[in-house]
């Protein structure tokens, strides 16, 4: 499984610096830049990240879930309780 | 002193005066109320308190420290295991929380000893109940409380550029005037403004990161050094098989559900508390910090040649961030060690004060004014104690002793916590439980190699095996409602 394709940035610092294949450039000189906004796709082959994104999106999707499911549960509860006492 | 440094002396006094204003303003409310005032905060903690201070506590120096150096080490697998205690307190809250709550509630507890004690009916056994899970609660937390202030005095000595005694008694003063002062309620909102900072942290290196380099040149470089970094055969650290990094969920699970200093929160939050609002909070804040550990693998495309791992985060710090925002993060890392340590503390002292005391001492103290000062006393007395161990005590001893220590407390209390709560065991199954889990996983870790998971998990096992053993064997006692 792929990460999906997030907006890269560094390449033209990298250029700048001229890294090595295989190794960045251990000390940029202003490393810490956000030189430009590049519109490319990139992406990331890791089955261990992937697999992080995924449960991190679950987790937050579950969360917002029990929470909207949690809360309509309380609304009914509450409506039911309102239409009972009309009835009295 | 040049200018960053100033500017690091003024973060520090600010924040200092924050924690120590927001420990004053706990103590005017706590001194309305009882004793659970001070050990529970009145049970006053709503969804978002409650979540800050539950993921401020879970989240210690390691998800700063010595998750990026292990990430450096071992790769991307590490970054999946610590993210698995994001979730576990997720599921804790919404799942476990409101039924811990609603008995602790009913019988009145004050800590989780009390309520082990409390649950398995109370009386004469009750009290051995409550004294030995004191005892275990005290050893095995002092030792990683005094870990957790070593970590402390050590970062705030390199930030300061001053003596680590001086750093140790600076850091450790603050957390014992506040917490003395407002007990949890002091712990839990000190908590809630560290777990902000934590989580401001987490997106300044965030963004940074995703800004600095690009993700293919990012993947290549990795695997040119070592494959294994993002796609593992193997476990790494957690064991053989790549599988056994999974095995994190439920050791986190059971360490936010069973620990004294994480299960406490669940005591102290209000009785109307809406846990589903505060389920959210902690998937987001956990959802931030989890993303932390991701430094580890910036730093070995950028800098791949460290001599110690764990030097992963200050080398990042030093190297990638202006120095500005590295005093600012380094300062939100020593929150999230110091929001660990204080509730540690809170803790210790009061399986000291307020179980120690109960357990032997049951009709002494009858004052609530003597019992507050006492547990305030207990305070000031086991900082004190902690901060001499960590001077004095081996520093090799001390992180191995506090990854010893949670793993054996999460053994001994699965039982007479976590089961007890939906099957009630009696008090014989508890105070046997306690010792077996206690015995196997400090067996496992001390003599065996099976690692830092695999041995409290076994612990576990044995431990809750024993509990139903004993207590279907020996006589069950409704729990009580009143305080034993």
């Amino acid at each position: 499984m792929r990460l999906g394709a997030l907006p890269s940035i560094g390449k033209a610092a990298k250029a700048r610096h001229g890294a090595r294949a295989g190794c960045l450039p251990a000390n940029l000189p202003y490393p810490y830049s956000l030189p430009i906004l590049k519109q490319e796709d990139e992406e990331m082959d890791s089955w261990v990240l992937a697999t992080f994104l995924v449960l991190t999106i679950y987790m937050l999707v579950h969360s917002g879930a029990a929470y909207v499911r949690r809360e309509l549960k309380q609304k009914r509860r509450l409506q039911r309780q309102e239409q009972q006492q009309g009835r009295r | 002193m040049d200018g960053y440094q100033i500017f690091n002396w003024g973060l520090l006094f600010i924040t200092f005066a924050l924690m120590i204003y927001l420990g004053y303003l706990s103590s005017k409310m706590m001194e309305k109320d009882d004793e659970g005032g001070f050990l529970l905060a009145g049970r006053s903690l709503g969804a978002f308190v409650g979540a800050g201070t539950i993921v401020a506590t879970g989240f210690s120096g390691w998800g700063f420290v010595g998750s990026p150096g292990a990430t450096y080490q071992f790769g991307a697998i590490e970054v999946l295991g610590n993210f698995f205690f994001a979730p576990a307190m997720m599921i804790a809250v919404l799942y476990f929380a409101s039924f811990l709550q609603r008995k602790a509630v009913d019988m009145g507890s004050n800590t989780i000893p009390e309520y082990i004690a409390q649950i398995h009916g109370g009386g004469a056994l009750g009290r051995a109940v409550q004294g030995l899970a004191a005892l275990i609660t005290i050893v095995l937390l002092l030792v990683f409380l005094t870990s957790q202030i070593k970590a402390v005095a050590l970062l705030g000595a390199n930030w300061l550029d001053i003596e680590l005694t001086n750093s140790a008694l600076l850091m450790v003063g603050v957390i014992i005037i506040y917490t003395m002062l407002g007990g949890l309620a002091a712990v839990a909102w000190t908590d809630t403004v560290m777990v902000i900072g934590m989580c401001l942290a987490a997106v300044i290196i965030i963004v940074q990161m995703l800004t600095s380099i690009n993700l293919g040149e990012w993947e290549s470089t990795l695997n040119a050094i070592d494959p294994e970094l993002l796609n593992p055969t193997t476990g790494a650290h957690y064991g053989d098989s790549p599988a056994m990094v999974f095995l994190v969920l439920p050791y986190a699970f059971l360490f936010a559900a069973v620990l004294p200093f994480m299960a406490v929160r669940f005591l102290a939050f209000k009785p109307d508390v809406k846990l589903h609002k505060m389920g959210v909070y902690v998937a987001i804040f956990g959802a931030l910090l989890s993303l932390v550990p991701l430094v580890g693998l910036y730093v070995k495309a950028q800098v791949p040649d460290l001599a110690d791992p764990d030097n992963a985060m200050p080398v990042y710090l030093e190297q990638f961030m202006p120095p500005a925002l590295e005093g600012l993060i380094t300062l939100f890392i020593l929150f999230a060690m110091k929001s660990t340590a204080n509730s540690l503390l809170h803790t210790v002292a009061s399986a000291t004060s307020h179980d120690l005391r109960l357990a032997l001492f049951r009709d002494v103290f009858k004052s609530p004014r003597l019992v507050l000062w006492t547990n305030r006393f207990a305070v000031v007395i086991l900082g004190v104690v902690a901060l001499l161990m960590m001077l004095y005590a081996p520093p090799f001893m001390l992180s191995w002793l506090g990854i010893l220590g949670t793993g054996t407390l999460l053994a001994s209390f699965i039982g007479p916590v976590f089961i007890s709560t939906f099957w009630q065991g009696s008090a014989w199954g508890a105070l046997v439980a306690m010792l077996a889990g206690f015995c196997t996983s400090g067996y496992m870790m001390l003599f065996s190699d099976v690692g830092w998971l695999v041995g409290p998990l076994t612990g576990c096992a044995v431990s809750s095996i024993t509990y139903l053993a004993v207590s279907l064997v020996t006589k069950r006692v409704a729990f009580q409602k009143t305080s034993i």
